[in-house]
């Protein structure tokens, strides 16, 4: 493979690892997207039931995982590309609107309402198909072995950093909490 | 083989990511479940050293003077003390007991700072007190979220609570009646003689 290829499917593996971590989350905790959007739009938040917002998780897992194959990768990039116009929309209007409830755009976890993570990371996905189209074709087997174990990784690392607090709150506990009062 | 090696590991990686999704969620629910169980209930705290003057006293946590004083002892790890910062610190909030500190206990200072800052505790008098160090040695105090009642400098009270306000009424409460102890005292005395 080029070093051309081997940035693109470094690319697609840090877009992947991004749509595989927010698609997990929507489909274990939908309830946060709902409220954060119902926070901004009344009617958008009556219209997104969990069973839609657990549907958009599963988009973006399977368009994260499409990217990294590269006989579908440019239908893949296509809706990347769909998904990350929604995602900066629904960030600017977090802005418009000053939204605060935390958004569980990456699980229960995160503390971030809609904004402008959102409106970046959104207008970064936007590039996925301007970017397939302009790079032309690459080598089918050596581009998915690429783009999937680099793609793990990433997946890995993103997962770690965004449970950070999660994590060191369980590594740092210097005793268990009882029942009701923890101990120090 | 390659790919199907990283298709493998792939997998494993979503995997990882799944239970800490699930994992956080849960974490969540036990949160706001701990807070609509809040107890009002306050209980003295066995194995305290009451009567006990600390050598060392924070300087940031307020000068205990010569009146009442109160230290709430919060921890980084514990669910409730997350539930106590948010009782503190909300509207209508606890900013104007003027004779409160909070100490923070906790296994690393940069834990105990993130702690302070997420729950917004910047404003009101705080100690972050590294391995609990303060608390323990000087008190023997290792639960939390307890209060701790200091009368003239002197630790006359140790608390586990859950409800700010029904500490405070509590705390309030008991040095009404000492005060009046003296008094009793005085006029005892003064009829014997």
């Amino acid at each position: 493979m080029r070093s051309g290829d081997w940035v693109l499917a470094a690319a697609a593996a840090a877009a992947a690892a991004v749509l595989v971590n927010a698609g997990v989350a929507k489909l274990v905790s939908p309830g946060q997207l709902r409220g954060a959007a119902a926070e901004v739009s009344p009617l958008g938040g009556r219209l997104l039931t969990a069973a839609l917002v657990r549907g958009l998780g599963m988009a973006e897992i399977v368009a994260g995982m499409g990217l990294l194959i590269s006989q579908v990768r440019l239908p893949a990039a296509i809706a990347v590309s769909a998904l990350g116009a929604c995602f900066s929309a629904l960030g600017a209007l977090g802005l418009a609107r000053g939204s605060s409830l935390p958004c569980g755009c990456f699980g229960a976890v995160g503390a971030r309402p809609l904004g402008w993570t959102n409106v970046w990371l959104g207008a970064a996905l936007v590039l996925a198909w301007p970017v397939i189209v302009l790079a032309g074709p690459v080598p089918a087997l050596g581009y998915s072995q690429a783009a999937v174990l680099l793609a793990s990784i990433a997946v890995v690392l993103l997962c770690l950093w965004l449970n950070r607090s999660l994590i060191a709150a369980l590594r740092r506990a210097p005793r268990a909490e009882t029942a009701r009062s923890g101990v120090r | 083989m390659l790919i199907v090696l990283s298709c493998a590991v792939l997998v494993l990686a979503a995997g990882m990511v799944v239970l800490f999704a699930m994992f956080g969620e849960l974490s969540a629910r036990v949160g706001e479940s701990g807070m609509v169980e809040r107890s009002t209930e306050v209980r003295p705290l066995e194995g305290a050293r009451l009567g006990q003057v600390p050598d060392s006293w924070p300087p940031t946590i307020g000068d205990p003077g010569t009146g009442e004083f109160t230290v709430l002892v919060l921890s980084s790890v514990c669910a409730s003390c997350a539930d106590i910062a948010a009782q503190l610190t909300e509207k209508p909030g606890h900013a104007d007991w003027q004779t409160m500190g909070v100490v923070i206990s906790t296994s690393h200072r940069d834990v105990g700072e993130n702690f302070v800052t997420q729950h917004g505790l910047g404003g009101l008098p705080h100690y972050v007190d590294v391995g609990g160090e303060w608390v323990s040695g000087e008190f023997d105090v290792r639960m939390s979220p307890s209060a701790l009642v200091f009368r003239d400098g002197r630790l006359v009270g140790a608390y586990i609570f859950h409800d700010v306000a029904a500490l405070r009424a509590a705390v309030t409460g008991t040095m009404a009646a000492a005060d009046q102890e003296p008094e009793k005292e005085e006029a005892w005395t003064e009829r014997r003689g």
